[in-house]
């Protein structure tokens, strides 16, 4: 089958690998439909994740038809449409039974890495580096997919792939970053990052009550979709994100911050230049800018939330602002399982078609092309997906 | 007593001191390396301690111990492949065996590998499942007294019992033990016990 390869940093390569097989009683084979990229792909493409191979399947966000099932899944059937979510969890231990989908003890074979990095392994993921597992990923024709009596929701036919694609990581992503904020009606909410993720949250943050979202981002097109969805946008190439925020906010501070970019934050701010040349140094591993202005600009007893992506260690961290405004940080890999049938009823409904965010549609044979749009920000893309 | 003689017995005297003091600091060196490696399994410390008990079931949880065969009512053969690719072998006794809590082992007077130890089922605080702790005692074989253990299986003993302590707890609590192969390299049929009512939908 034909897949999208991972062959060192800002190189992947379209090529052939073995279709998958049914290996644990609990898999199934799902053959992909519709698949794409995710901002997140971006730090694997650009080299910031440690422990990848040459080689290495990419892709965690797929939906497609069940062609194989194991012998203990009940639940579904060859022909079944579905989606899967990114995280993959056994639906059985501690964490899982918690509806902490994505802290899963029991899904990573390479649990062992994790556990020195961090202290404690979570959930594997599809396509995403050696530490969370290895799976090989959804930019193929084929996945093997573990726990497929947790994972995946059957989808109706009336609904169209791209409109319930994004129900695999980005729409539960950003709707668990808005819903981590705690909105009360009328609450003044900042995202940072109109990407996918951003945009999909200002969504989220008006669907659960926000009276105000404020956008932050520096690619016209990108603040302009945000406007669209009735945010106020800041573009920090110009504006002072704290100075501005703070006089939108007569002097309080949004009631809370989402960071929907993560470690490789961009900006030329003292303390971004301070990350970038810290990293170049290799001391440290992520670039906190967005982390740092969302602590300082977010109001007393506020809540900053972090869908990340973060890795390692960071610096110059202002855990006093933090501390002296009293701030919650509600952080971590989204529990997408937990948000599949209430997000697929909102689609249903009408109440948000994701597809919005689509700029780009290719085949899985353009990835290259697709990964280098995304990475440059090209073409005004803020979206690709692939068809295998 | 010449002066000659003085210095000779001197450095006699020093050099026997020197021996003492340096085999007193080898044999502490070689007293073997000690640990202990726990876990939470949501299943009860019976269905735990009967998998555990019969000994045939333990190369399931570690990749290198190629089969573990009982001999008598207490004494057990154990076979593992070494880096090298020639398997090891050796014969252990049951030291202990409480009924569902704990089993004790030691290995026999003249085997390659000298080691000992425990697994232990306990409750946990809140009655969250049981915990499994395995302590092992190890020394090295002679040969591989600098290298150690690792060099000898290509893995440290911390690295086995921790992966197999996670195997055990993947295979009880979900019936398999998690593999990230696309193709069924290993066509072992894992142990599958469904539980019954523990398929949570979400």
């Amino acid at each position: 089958m034909r897949t999208v390869q991972w062959m060192g940093k800002h190189h992947v390569e379209v090529t052939n690998a073995p279709d998958p097989e049914i290996v644990n009683p609990h898999d199934a084979i799902v053959r992909v439909t519709l698949t794409a990229i995710c901002g997140s792909d971006l730090h694997l493409y650009n080299g910031f994740i440690p422990t990848m191979k040459k080689g290495d399947v990419l892709g965690h966000e797929f939906m497609g038809e069940v062609v194989e099932t194991g012998t203990a899944v009940h639940n579904l059937n060859r022909g079944d449409r579905v989606v899967v979510p990114f995280t993959i969890a056994c639906g059985r231990c501690f964490f899982c039974k918690k509806d902490l989908w994505s802290l899963c003890d029991n899904t990573n074979p390479n649990a062992w890495m994790a556990d020195m990095l961090y202290g404690e392994s979570g959930s594997a993921l599809f396509g995403y580096s050696h530490i969370y597992g290895g799976f090989s990923g959804g930019q193929a024709e084929y996945v093997r997919v573990p726990f497929a009596d947790v994972g995946p929701i059957k989808v109706p036919e009336n609904l169209s792939d791209e409109k319930v694609l994004f129900l695999s990581d980005i729409f539960p992503t950003a709707y668990m970053a808005a819903e981590n904020c705690q909105i009360r009606g009328g609450d003044t909410v900042a995202v940072w990052g109109c990407g996918p993720v951003g945009l999909l949250a200002i969504k989220s943050a008006f669907m659960l009550g926000a009276g105000r979202v404020i956008a932050i981002d520096e690619i016209p097109e990108r603040l302009q979709k945000a406007a669209q969805l009735g945010a106020e946008p800041i573009d920090f190439s110009f504006m002072d994100v704290l100075e501005v925020l703070k006089e939108w906010t007569g002097s309080r501070g949004p009631d809370s911050c989402i960071d929907a970019v993560g470690m490789e934050a961009h900006g030329w701010t003292p303390g971004a230049i301070y990350d970038r040349a810290k990293q170049s140094l290799m001391l440290e591993t992520d670039r906190p800018n967005v982390l740092r202005q969302a602590i300082m600009c977010c109001r007393k007893g506020g809540v900053v939330s972090v869908p990340g992506v973060y890795g390692g260690l960071i610096d110059k961290f202002p855990i006093g602002a933090a501390f002296a405004k009293g701030l919650t940080l509600r952080m971590g890999q989204t529990h997408v399982h937990r948000f599949l049938k209430p997000l697929l009823e909102r689609i249903e409904s009408s109440e948000i078609d994701p597809s919005f965010v689509i700029t780009h549609r290719m085949t899985l044979a353009e990835a290259e092309r697709g990964y280098k749009i995304f990475q440059e920000k090209q073409d005004d893309c803020i979206k690709v997906v692939m068809t295998p | 007593m010449n002066r000659n003689l003085k210095t000779a017995l001197a450095v006699a005297g020093v050099a026997t001191m020197g021996v003492a003091v340096y085999s007193q600091f080898q044999r502490r060196k070689y007293s073997g390396f000690k640990f202990k490696r726990s876990i939470i399994i949501d299943r009860p410390a019976k269905e735990l301690y009967r998998f555990w008990r019969d000994v045939r079931n333990l190369p399931l949880l570690v990749e290198a111990l190629q089969s573990v065969e009982p001999l008598n009512e207490i004494r057990t053969r154990w076979t593992m492949s070494s880096a090298a690719g020639l398997p090891i072998t050796w014969e252990a006794e049951l030291t202990s065996d409480r009924n569902d809590e704990m089993i004790g082992w030691r290995s026999v007077d003249g085997s390659v590998v000298e080691t000992a130890g425990y697994v232990r089922f306990l409750p946990t605080v809140g009655g969250r499942g049981t915990l499994v702790r395995v302590a092992l005692e190890y020394y090295p074989p002679a040969g591989y007294l600098g290298a150690g253990v690792t060099a000898l299986f290509g893995r440290s003993p911390v690295f086995m019992v921790e992966q197999a302590l996670r195997q055990f707890k993947q295979l009880f609590e979900t019936g398999e033990i998690a593999r990230a192969e696309t193709r069924a390299e290993h066509p072992f049929a894992p142990v599958e016990k469904e539980f019954p009512g523990s398929v949570p939908s979400y």
